[in-house]
């Protein structure tokens, strides 16, 4: 049935189907696709590009363990977020960092800013790496809470209810957690946005 | 003016600078150490590597493995190696041997000088050394290893965490030719016995472990030789994770200084030859087409990318399951599959599609 000759050509729900039956290659292609946003999204949330790529490492063996119970009518790459964004929360649990809550109910209605783009792939654009280094720095301080919510919403491009989805939380947390990293990134970026507000 | 800059006088360097002398090239070793000099380095290097070089191993005195033992705990399995597919060297011989060469075939050396500054111009490069020595060049090779100051130079940000090796090199008349493999003394990595000529190189290597508490792990290697008087030393492993830049117009990175140790066997020296093979690719390609140099970045990935990323999977699997791997390994000929994987025969890729076939994953 499946006979093109390459399995870069199949889409996507063709290669689950291939891996539930225990394709191999399908399952090597499934990973040639999403490998590089599974270990961008893990180091973003776990801080730090060692811990993104130790966490993703478990990421792919969850997903070929886990794959034959998938509806492969479903989008793909939502169920692997969020089994990548779980086994970030487990692993930073398991270190006992603790994600602290406190801040979560934190006021509404902060006018908001927008990230400046660091959409890129460790993977591919190296040089972008070195362009955004300052976002990316400041990024990092933030605690991990409003780190995760806010590089879900401005480079994974999710709404609110993907988000609360996603993370398990109600779509309060997740506004009042994105205008709240974003208060943060503005004080952070301070320096950089007046100096570009001054050329305006 | 020089054609190309070398600095450092490992394999990738040495080699580098071998390959470009034969072309015909104007090039200057600019090592900061005296050869020979001693390295940390277990030696394991396949034929393949030789290959490259294109010299046999005999060139090296390089010590021909027959056997490879893999422990786990009290229990042991034993593997025959495919006759002349892996040797061991040392490594100050290895590099020392092959900067002769490349000096032998035209390449210059300079001992004991470190270079403290890089200049870039339009057309060359000013280098300057710690002893005020400048030197101009069209292009530079940087060849200083792990923590490279030409790839910080080049701002190729390899900012991670990378693996330890701790390794004490014991004198030893005839020792057997068989590597032993320790599985199940720490958590992400493995012990060694490495034979050598007239050497045994008892080491431990290891990721996300308390350095502190390596050389107690590495004492249950060591408690039947005798060692006391021989230094331990240490090196990091210069793995791969994810791609960076790896060259700008006129300035190329190879060996540990562009992070393309094997994730999986911790095996060094062939990407670093093979880094060396397609730098003199690509500088002969440049000089002809009067082009930058930028291009080596692609060209190092497209070739070695996605086997260093499969390599680091598997290492995941295998190092995290070491107990339920090592039960499994009576299914395998590990011999010929570590053979085969260290000589390019068979591909990570290939050994990744294995293992999910025959690894019950449910079980992990």
């Amino acid at each position: 049935m499946y006979k093109a000759k390459n399995y870069k050509d199949y889409d996507d729900s063709t290669l689950i189907k291939l891996s539930q039956k225990g394709d191999e290659k399908a399952f090597e292609e499934i990973l040639n696709r999403y490998s590089n946003r599974i270990i961008n999204l893990a180091t973003r949330i776990m801080g730090s590009v060692d811990d993104g790529w130790d966490v993703a490492q478990e990421v792919f063996v969850s997903i070929w363990k886990n794959i034959k119970s998938f509806d492969s009518s479903k989008n793909l790459y939502p169920w692997i977020r969020k089994i990548t964004v779980n086994a970030c929360y487990e692993e930073l649990r398991k270190r006992g960092k603790g994600l602290e809550s406190s801040l979560d109910d934190v006021e509404e209605g902060e006018p908001s800013i927008d990230l400046p783009d660091v959409k890129y792939s460790p993977e591919d654009n190296y040089s972008k790496i070195e362009l955004n280094e300052v976002i990316e720095k400041a990024l990092e301080t933030l605690p991990e809470h409003y780190r995760i919510t806010l590089w879900l919403r401005a480079v994974e491009n999710l709404t609110y209810e993907e988000i609360a989805e996603t993370l398990n939380i109600n779509i309060g947390t997740v506004k009042s957690r994105i205008n709240m990293a974003r208060k943060l990134m503005r004080d952070k970026l301070k320096y950089y946005l007046e100096v570009k507000d001054e050329s305006s | 003016m020089h054609d190309v800059i070398v600095v450092g006088a490992g394999p990738s360097g040495s080699s580098s600078a071998l390959f470009l002398a034969k072309r015909g090239l104007d090039v200057l070793i600019i090592e900061k150490k005296r050869l020979p000099r001693y390295k940390v380095c277990a030696g394991g290097t396949p034929r393949y590597t030789f290959e490259l070089l294109d010299l046999s191993p005999s060139y090296f005195d390089a010590f021909n493995i027959e056997k490879i033992k893999v422990y786990y705990r009290e229990r042991v399995r034993e593997y025959s190696i495919p006759s002349n597919s892996i040797f061991t060297v040392h490594r100050d011989q290895f590099d020392y041997r092959l900067t002769q060469l490349a000096c032998h075939n035209g390449a210059e050396l300079l001992e004991g000088e470190e270079v403290i500054e890089i200049e870039e111009e339009n057309n060359s490069l000013t280098i300057k050394t710690n002893l005020g020595h400048k030197f101009k060049s069209r292009y530079l090779i940087g060849a200083d290893g792990i923590g490279s100051k030409i790839a910080r130079f080049i701002g190729a940000n390899f900012r991670y965490r990378v693996p330890l090796a701790i390794q004490k090199d014991i004198p030893y008349k005839n020792p057997e030719p068989i590597i032993s493999l320790f599985m199940g003394l720490v958590p992400m990595g493995y012990g060694w016995i490495f034979p050598k000529n007239r050497t045994l190189s008892v080491g431990l290597g290891a990721y996300a472990f308390s350095p502190r508490k390596m050389p107690q792990v590495l004492s249950i290697l060591l408690k039947d030789l005798n060692h006391t008087n021989i230094p331990l030393l240490a090196h990091p492993i210069a793995f791969y994770r994810g791609k960076r830049r790896l060259a700008n117009e006129r300035i190329v990175l190879v060996g540990d200084s562009a992070h393309i140790t094997d994730p999986f066997s911790g095996e060094g020296i062939r990407n670093a030859v093979k880094s060396a093979k397609i730098a003199e690719e690509t500088i002969l390609e440049c000089i002809k087409k009067n082009k930058p140099l930028s291009i080596y970045t692609e060209k190092i990935y497209s070739v070695m990318a996605r086997e260093l990323f499969l390599a680091w999977m598997i290492s995941g699997i295998f190092y995290r399951f070491q107990d339920r791997i090592f039960n499994l390994m009576d299914r395998f000929d590990m011999g010929a599959i570590l053979s085969n994987l260290l000589n390019e025969r068979t591909s990570y890729s290939q050994i990744f599609k294995k293992i999910l076939k025959f690894i019950p994953f449910r079980l992990l």
